[in-house]
């Protein structure tokens, strides 16, 4: 692709008549970062979008304007090009002046003199952040469709199963048993009821619609609504509740949203430790501070490790294996982001998990 | 249909278990049911059954990998065929590959979940052949006298 003759001079006459600009002059209106590079890697020319951005790199080596690093980049472009006299291509992470990081497609071409030796290569860069974040959201995209259905079908398979023991329960005239397989039916619609709100939830943006309302009223409900489901896991639930707290104005769905995510995870880190012989999960609403309140879920199951808490509120991360769908706490952090309220977190792997969710009384 | 033959199912999931008993029993098989891996091979050392069914993503701290690499590591069990179950059919050799010894840690076959269960009926007959068919087989003797205990000992410090 590269001949090793001199590239044909540019005439001045095939510049643009209305400038006057000259050849270097145009190299600035690149919608690029430009910069040519000596066999050492240090920088002996750039454009103005790359001054703007990295400051003047000239005299410098570009891996210490690019990464401020004294090393040169593993699978260097340039330093290939100087090797090999070809094109080469890369995606590279570097750090602009103001200290954003950002992720820049770099093209090189060798620049031959008369010689026909490679004195020089032109980089040209450009910044492809905005497509990398587009890929990994579709990757993600991806994940997260595969771990719902992953979800889905445990629930399906208590559905089927249910139904099957219904069948045999009728079939023999053995109500009990019909009994038991319509608990295991009626106990996989309630999952799959709460993974439907959870995907609505998080997949659109409803206006709040705000009235005022009791939180312990709002707690004392979604306690009610898990007691089977708690005892059925052999986990005590523990509710602590001010009656004292005002009426204040809330989003009714959206509160009973977070308190059965935030109830329904502290009861899986139960079941999932196997440590312990007594769970329990508390429930507390009570002030917070002067002008505050707080919804409080604290477990004793298996914790989670600084990495694990890190993660939590992604959408779509989830410790779970297959029966997580990774949105439980990521509808929380939006409902208490869109109330304007504050969540905090302490959790230690072995002991538990205590999830606090602070709002204003209005 | 069962003849009798003898089931172990370990699934952390209580429901599955239930339904999954009732069906093999009216099926004609002997069940035995655990909820976690460690009561399940403690089950299948004491039941010695025809063929183990095992969730292997179960979220126990003794996992569904672990009871198959403990099962294959024993002389007396290792020629039990297992019936890896899980909603994660696709990520299972993934999980599996990592392993260097993958083909002899494995499960004989994978089923997912929801679990077709009139297609279970006639892989129960199929693993079982196949197990036997192995047992003879010269390759699989050979990995045994390796003493396949010490691998397993290994990977589980890896």
């Amino acid at each position: 692709m590269v001949s090793k003759t001199k590239r044909p001079e540019i005439e001045s006459s095939a510049l643009p008549a209305i400038s006057g600009l000259k050849l270097d002059q145009l190299v600035d209106y690149l919608p690029c970062y430009v910069s040519i590079q000596d066999p050492n890697l240090q920088i002996i020319f750039v454009n103005a979008n790359f001054k703007r951005d990295f400051g003047d790199g000239v005299g410098k080596k570009c891996h210490t304007v690019y990464k401020c690093s004294e090393d040169i980049c593993p699978n260097c472009p340039v330093q290939k090009t100087f090797q090999d006299r070809r094109p080469h291509i890369a995606d590279e992470t570097v750090q602009l002046a103001n200290g954003k990081i950002c992720q820049i497609l770099i093209q090189t071409s060798p620049i031959v003199n008369a010689d026909g030796d490679v004195w020089a290569v032109i980089e040209m860069a450009t910044n492809i952040t905005r497509v990398k974040k587009k890929q990994k959201e579709l990757a993600s995209l991806g994940q997260s469709i595969a771990l719902l259905s992953h979800g889905i079908k445990n629930i399906l398979e208590g559905l089927q199963g249910g139904a099957y023991v219904v069948d045999e329960g009728f079939k023999d005239k053995d109500f009990e048993m019909a009994r038991k397989g319509w608990n295991i039916v009626n106990k996989n619609i309630f999952d799959i009821t709460d993974v439907v709100q959870n995907i609505l939830y998080s997949s659109k943006d409803r206006p709040l619609k705000y009235e005022r309302v009791s939180p312990a009223q709002l707690a004392r409900d979604s306690l009610a609504l898990f007691r089977d489901k708690a005892a059925s896991l052999n986990v005590e639930l523990k509710p602590k509740i001010n009656n004292a707290i005002p009426k204040v104005r809330l989003d009714i769905a959206s509160i009973r949203r977070m308190l059965n995510n935030l109830i329904w995870n502290a009861l899986e880190a139960c079941l999932h430790d196997g440590q312990k012989n007594h769970h329990a999960v508390s429930v507390k609403t009570d002030f917070h501070d002067d002008g505050h309140f707080m919804f409080e879920v604290a477990d004793n199951g298996v914790g989670m490790d600084p990495d694990t808490q890190r993660n939590i509120y992604e959408e779509f991360f989830s410790t779970k294996g297959s029966s997580g769908t990774g949105l439980g706490l990521a509808v929380v952090e939006k409902v208490v982001n869109r109330h304007g309220g504050r969540i905090e977190v302490t959790s230690a792997p072995g002991k538990g998990t205590c999830f606090t969710t602070i709002f204003k009384i209005t | 249909m069962g003849q009798d033959l003898k089931v172990v199912m370990i699934d952390d999931n209580k429901d599955l278990l239930f339904t999954m008993e009732t069906f093999l029993q009216r099926n004609g098989f002997e069940v035995h049911t655990a909820e976690d891996g460690q009561t399940g091979l403690d089950l299948i050392k004491k039941e010695c059954p025809d063929v183990i069914l095992l969730d292997i993503m179960m979220e126990t701290l003794f996992s569904g990998f672990e009871v198959c690499k403990q099962v294959r590591a024993d002389k007396e069990l290792m020629d039990t065929p297992i019936i890896g179950i899980s909603a994660m059919g696709d990520e299972l050799d993934i999980n599996y590959s990592q392993w260097p010894d993958y083909d002899y840690f494995r499960p004989d076959t994978f089923m997912e979940k929801p679990i077709d269960k009139q297609r279970l009926l006639q892989l129960i007959p199929e693993v079982i052949q196949k197990a036997q068919k192995r047992k003879r087989d010269p390759k699989w003797k050979k990995e045994m006298q390796n003493d396949w205990a010490q691998k397993a000992s290994q990977k589980k410090q890896t």
